[in-house]
């Protein structure tokens, strides 16, 4: 056999070794590099109140709510599995909306509220013109194209 | 809290993403440049230098 | 002197002529290309620009900000296509030993860099205004800024070795490291579909594209107008690389020949 045809064999060798390292490595971490928790993990047990983590999920349509004081927003997180009502005192980004997605990083209150001190929106992969946009609720769900 | 991003800070984003954009692809291009056009132009000299001498390759 | 001359350059010349076998056929075609890809490049990117930012109508949630994708989005494309590029050179260079192979790893390294670094520069402002953060730890964002750091490494790597090696070739550790670290491509890839991410998912796939044709368009131009930009940038590179390993070789010999 030649150098270079052992080299190759190496090579190729070695190449698949890192290639399998690293999808196992990624799918090892498929729990530890989660960005943040759905609404369904959290009620499957994924927290522990009063302990920080991040909640990722939509907003329901037709929930959010302004508490008296003005400043404080209560909402329903989902995940199409499960709800969770978040309360945040603060300032949201411009994108937060109901039937979008949001990110909000805090703690579970012993009552079952998810109680945020940070929101992020969250966009999603569509891009389109406004006119688009401006067609009714629901219908945008789906591809925009009817 | 609409769901829509308005208002002409928005504008001030764009400019700031497209300028960087410009201003570092020119500055690695210019360099990129500069490099090639030092390193043939040493090349030839030494290149012309040499044939002039003696005969070389 | 007039006989015995060539004869000796022969001899004395066998390991550098190796290395000058190829570039000389390569830049036949390098040199009349980079021009043409500089102009065309900057061309593209220009219309493509101009066309993203006046002509297109903006998001019908994300306003104007959206059209941050048209410089974005073909940095991201470069900056791992830059790393795809450079472990396939590397991976020729440990098996087959072309002599152009390490000489491109090299060249792609720089503006490989550069456009991950304007990748995560613009997607942070774009980020700002969309998300409400400059910055996340999320899985698509730190396995971007891994790509970032292995192009450092990368660079910091081979520089050092640079004044040891003729011709231009990686150490056979650059050439692995280049390699290996192409397994962060798929996860960059994949990371906003394997994981809860911050970043949405991928609007364009092999099923078509989520982003409206209306908006679509210019990034065409511009996708196009920096890859072509990237390989004129290659070419400057390599070209630089390849005329000093030939002011190296002229002065070794002249040192010889004197000696």
């Amino acid at each position: 056999m030649k150098a270079k045809h052992q080299r190759l064999i190496l090579a190729a060798l070695a190449v698949v070794g890192v290639a399998g390292a690293g999808v196992l490595g990624a799918s090892a971490l498929r729990d530890e590099a989660a960005y943040f928790r759905t609404p369904a993990e959290v009620k499957g047990g994924a927290a522990v109140t009063g302990e920080a983590m991040r909640l990722g999920g939509m907003v329901q349509a037709g929930s959010i709510k302004r508490l008296p004081d003005g400043v404080t927003i209560r909402f329903v997180a989902t995940d199409g599995k499960a709800d969770l009502p978040v309360e945040f005192t603060g300032i949201v980004p411009d994108l937060f909306a109901e039937e979008s997605g949001m990110v909000a990083d805090g703690r579970m209150r012993a009552d079952g509220v998810f109680v945020a001190d940070r929101i992020l929106a969250k966009h999603d992969e569509r891009y389109m013109p406004p006119q688009m946009g401006d067609m009714p609720e629901g219908a945008g769900k789906a591809a925009p194209k009817a | 809290m609409d769901g829509v991003i308005t208002g002409s800070g928005q504008w001030s984003y764009v400019a700031a993403a497209y300028a960087m954009t410009a201003l570092v692809s020119a500055l690695v291009l210019w360099r990129s440049w500069r490099a090639m056009r030092t390193a043939e132009a040493r090349s030839d000299a030494l290149r012309k230098e040499q044939r002039g001498g003696r005969l070389v390759i | 002197m007039q006989s015995t001359g060539p004869a000796r350059v022969a001899v004395l010349d066998r390991k550098s002529m190796h290395a000058y076998a190829n570039p000389t056929r390569f830049l036949a075609i390098a040199r009349p290309l980079t021009p043409w890809l500089t102009g065309l490049g900057l061309l593209l990117i220009l219309i493509g620009c101009v066309a993203g930012l006046t002509m297109v109508p903006g998001d019908y949630k994300q306003g104007e900000t959206a059209r941050i994708l048209y410089v974005h989005v073909p940095a991201a494309w470069l900056g791992m296509g830059g790393w795809t590029s450079l472990a396939i050179a590397g991976l020729v260079q440990l098996v087959w030993r072309h002599p152009l192979s390490g000489i491109a790893a090299r060249a792609v390294a720089v503006p490989g860099m550069m456009f991950t670094a304007l990748c995560l520069i613009t997607g942070s402002i774009w980020g700002k205004p969309t998300w409400g953060t400059w910055w996340e730890w999320d899985g698509r964002m730190t396995s971007m800024l891994v790509l970032l750091f292995l192009y450092a490494g990368f660079i910091a790597l081979t520089a050092g070795e640079d004044a040891q090696r003729g011709g231009g070739s990686l150490s056979r550790g650059a050439a692995i490291y280049a390699v290996v670290g192409a397994v962060n491509i798929p996860i960059i890839n994949r990371s906003v579909v394997w994981w809860n991410s911050l970043h949405q998912g991928p609007s364009i796939t092999l099923g078509g594209s989520s982003i409206d044709g209306a908006l679509l368009w210019p990034l065409g131009l511009t996708l196009l107008g920096f890859s072509l930009l990237f390989g004129a940038i290659v070419l400057m590179r390599m070209r630089a690389i390849i005329a000093e390993n030939r002011v190296a070789a002229r002065m070794r010999r002249l040192a010889d020949e004197e000696g």
